[in-house]
């Protein structure tokens, strides 16, 4: 019996130790490396960092995580934290570092003049690095209105009408803060009180599955980042396929201050040990070939301007995009979240 | 006597470190911020308790019905299939919930594959899979297996005799099972359902998906929508309080029901089903999991066959998960053992009680918050430690961001399993037994090694096997507490499905669940070999 243990006991200490020995050594061994918390997912961003490391040389490490996670875990470690860059989906994230003092002001000349000003921190905190629409999305000849508005949707006539994810998403907290920077609060708060009475459903899942429930006759409108359609035109299962090819895009508030875009953008971060790592790292995602890379892989819009579209995004044409400061979104954040709450969006 | 003291001091500081996440966690629940549970409780609050209770409810009913009769057949009829479906039925504990709602969305939703199907034999819409309804048959078909196995081990090495003696004084079969059967189970089904009521309250990913507005749900629309830490660590609390609350229902229980096993593993007299019965036992067993684990598997495994995905990297999630699962199936099981224990050894002695006990907690608080915990004190500690050693010792890689805190991290969440189901197998021992070794000058140690050790051996390696598994499937904590470059199973597979790429997340996904089902089926040849 106490054979048994002693096994047991050498195990469990063998394998830890193999597991942070092995951690370590990894460490010693490089010398020029940056450390990059992203949100934007492996699959995604892995490609591009690979690129970088075989140009530079240098090695990217990489932790991946949901935006506001990794927020928290960059928040806690402090000036500790071994992360120099900072990758996330939402500008709300953005400017939620900047104003939790986690980022860092960096002067680049060549992000300065590749990223249009709408899209860069004032301050040179944060920088985009691709834009995504928040579009309404139906079946192709169903709805014939041609200028459809987010705030249309609360329209009596779309009763039980409209699919849309919970509450807790960001995309909607951000176009509900794009709302309070158009209207003020207490309008919006109304305006959501009558988009939730439209609501076909409870809000669940996530934006692929409000499509593929519009494609299925559940609801005539979804709300929806315009590149989930593209994904699941390009990559989809054949069921997703299908039902992206029934479904047509109808660009929001043409006639006024444009469709709500957002962007997934990057920091280096206040504690970074690699700073012209960080940086040389965030100039190399906005070289044209990165960007137009990026958008082959997710079908996002590049934030450089002038490159070429692929064929997909052509073929939705071009749209007014609502030009309101991006910090104002991320500003709003607060307001957007508690207004949804007491209007009752799930 | 100086050994035992040291043991107990030991055992403190164990719990101590365990529950130190949690305390960590407790200090930043004040001051409370009195505007965040006004609007809370204003609008949403009251919303995450009702669900959270009716889903608690309905997953408890169903989970009881499916465990309970499910092991009363395999562990006390005899009919023709038993030996397969008795092992069948453990294989849902496999899936973790998040994946067994994304899947049978993927098949029932909207766009499912199931939806021809479905169509042909008249079903105009979709199942309603994203409802209460449909979260707690899909929670009940991966989580009645906690409570399954633990019943059917307490019905198997409960002795037949006294089933025997209350047929020969004429009870009927039903009256047998109710006054004998179902109290000697007693204990095992009090675990069992607390741990599955936990597991349920504190699941996150797959009530999200399936969009019923939890409290653990709350908790992380709380933290990361409204980006307030401190409120959403409060409201964790309310999910601790349940916890406790439903540890001292269980701890009654037990107590009134205290009952020591006089001999185990004699030969069964089975029940021997026939006629109507037989179909009906089948039923009974195989639904359970053909639901809970051969349809997701089939249609996973369709999909991984489709879809176009490469992994390249799949050895090493499949080395990284292997190893994390090991290493803190080892540790905790170490550690339950030692903390229950000194349980025993000093039951009259009640000021480390408490100390031990709340080392189990951490089971009801979600994922998410042991993180911060975890953070917070890794990074306390790496700071105390800089500030002691210089900023030029880098002792970094040990703490934050490493595989220590993570394996911290589920030690703080697992404890539950490992202790609970340690200490009711030592609860089983007859304290007499003890007090034979001790009066024939055995001490401690060598009570643990000749007597204990040999009657709980299976009791170990099932709680270490369990842990195995929970951690394979783990993933917020994994998620985000990993170090770089270090990728699991479990997120590889999250990454894909939670965009909605079921199909290309099926590789990873099936491997979790092969991976689970080794250390699954260990742990059921164990207990029927124990047995026979």
């Amino acid at each position: 019996m106490k054979r048994n243990f002693l096994i047991y006991k050498i195990l469990l200490f063998a394998s830890m130790l193999v597991l942070n020995v092995s951690a370590w050594a990894e460490k010693q061994k490089i010398v020029q490396e940056v450390n990059v918390y992203s949100a934007r997912q492996e699959h995604l961003i892995k490609p591009l960092l690979d690129h970088f490391s075989q140009e530079t040389g240098i090695k990217v490490n990489l932790v991946t995580g949901k935006s506001g996670a990794l927020l928290t875990r960059l928040a806690a470690e402090g000036k500790n934290s071994p992360a120099d860059v900072f990758i996330t989906t939402d500008a709300a994230y953005l400017y939620r570092a900047k104003k939790q003092q986690l980022s860092l002001a960096i002067a680049s000349e060549f992000l300065e003049k590749t990223i249009p000003a709408i899209y860069r921190d004032p301050d040179h905190h944060w920088f985009g690095l691709s834009l995504r629409a928040r579009v309404i999305l139906s079946q192709k000849g169903k709805l014939k209105d041609n200028n459809l508005r987010y705030e249309s949707l609360a329209d009596p006539r779309w009763r039980k009408q409209i699919c849309i994810r919970s509450s807790g998403n960001v995309y909607n907290q951000s176009l509900v803060a794009a709302m309070i920077a158009a209207h003020g609060e207490e309008k919006t708060e109304a305006w959501i009180k009558k988009l939730v009475a439209n609501f076909a459903r409870p809000p669940s899942g996530n934006d692929r599955d409000q499509i593929m429930a519009a494609a299925g006759g559940l609801c005539t409108i979804a709300v929806a980042n315009n590149y989930y359609l593209a994904i699941m035109l390009k990559a989809g299962t054949p069921e997703q396929k299908a039902a992206a090819e029934k479904i047509t895009i109808h660009w929001p508030n043409q006639m006024d201050r444009g469709a709500h875009v957002n962007l997934s953008g990057a920091f280096v971060t206040a504690a970074a040990k690699n700073r012209q790592n960080a940086v040389r790292l965030i100039e190399h995602l906005l070289s044209a070939d990165m960007q137009l890379m990026y958008m082959n892989v997710n079908y996002e819009y590049p934030v450089r301007a002038g490159l070429p579209l692929n064929e997909l995004l052509k073929s939705w044409g071009d749209f007014k995009k609502d030009d309101v400061p991006l910090n104002k979104i991320g500003m709003y954040n607060a307001a957007a979240v508690r207004i949804m709450d007491s209007a009752g969006w799930k | 006597m100086h050994s035992h003291r040291l043991l107990s001091l030991l055992s403190v500081l164990a719990a101590a470190v365990i529950a130190a996440p949690i305390a960590t966690i407790a200090i930043k629940l004040f001051p409370i911020d009195y505007a965040v549970w006004r609007h809370l409780l204003d609008t949403v609050l009251f919303t995450y308790l009702s669900h959270s209770f009716m889903l608690g409810f309905n997953v408890l009913a169903l989970t009881s019905l499916i465990a309970i009769s499910g092991a009363w057949l395999c562990s006390r009829c005899e009919f023709p299939g038993r030996r397969v479906l008795e092992w069948m039925l453990v294989l849902p504990l496999a899936y973790p919930a998040y994946i067994i709602a994304y899947t049978y969305a993927g098949m029932l939703d909207y766009g499912g594959t199931w939806l021809p199907w479905l169509n042909a034999i008249g079903l105009e819409t979709p199942l309603p899979v994203r409802s209460l309804v449909g979260a707690s048959i899909l929670f009940s078909i991966v989580f009645y297996p906690y409570l399954y196995l633990l019943v059917r081990v307490a019905w198997l090495n409960h002795s037949t005799q006294l089933i025997e003696e209350s047929r020969v004084l004429g009870a009927t079969p039903w009256q047998s099972f109710r006054l004998v059967s179902l109290p000697a189970a007693r204990p095992a089904i009090a675990v069992g359902m607390a741990i599955i009521l936990m597991e349920t309250l504190a699941e996150y990913g797959g009530a999200h998906y399936l969009g019923i507005p939890t409290l653990s749900v709350g908790i992380f629309r709380t933290w990361l929508g409204m980006n307030n830490l401190h409120g959403a660590v409060q409201l964790s609390v309310v999910l601790l309080f349940i916890a406790v609350f439903l540890f001292l229902i269980e701890r009654k229980a037990r107590v009134r029901a205290r009952y020591y096993e006089v001999s185990g593993g004699q030969t069964q007299r089975r029940y021997r089903l026939r006629g109507y019965r037989l179909p009906l036992a089948w039923f009974v067993c195989f639904t359970p999991p053909l639901l809970g684990f051969i349809v997701p598997s089939v249609q996973l495994l369709d999909w991984s066959l489709t879809a176009a995905k490469d992994w390249p990297d799949y050895w090493s999630l499949m080395h990284n998960s292997l190893m994390l699962a090991l290493a803190a199936a080892l540790f905790i099981a170490a550690l339950a053992l030692l903390l229950s224990y000194i349980c025993r050894l000093n039951a009259a002695d009640h000021w480390s009680q408490p100390f031990i006990h709340a080392s189990a907690y951490g089971y009801a608080v979600p994922g998410t918050i042991v993180v911060v915990g975890v953070l917070s004190l890794s990074v306390l500690l790496d700071r105390q430690l800089e500030s002691a050693f210089g900023p030029e010792t880098s002792i970094h890689w040990m703490l934050s961001g490493s595989v220590s805190a993570l394996i911290l991290a589920y030690t703080v969440r697992f404890m539950t399993l490992g202790f609970k189901p340690i200490s009711a197998c030592l609860e089983k021992i007859p304290p007499a037994m003890d007090h034979a070794a001790r009066t024939l000058a055995a001490g401690p140690y060598q009570t643990l090694g000749l007597i204990h050790w040999p009657l709980m051996r299976s009791g170990v390696l099932s709680a270490a096997l369990l842990i195995f598994v929970e951690v394979i499937k783990e993933l917020p904590m994994t998620m985000m507490l990993r170090p770089f470059n270090f990728n699991t199973l479990a997120v590889g597979a999250y990454e894909m499905a939670q965009e909605g790429r079921v199909s290309e997340a099926a590789l990873p996904t099936l491997s979790i669940v092969v991976m689970g089902m080794l250390p699954l089926f260990v742990l059921f040849k164990k207990t029927r070999d124990a047995v026979s």
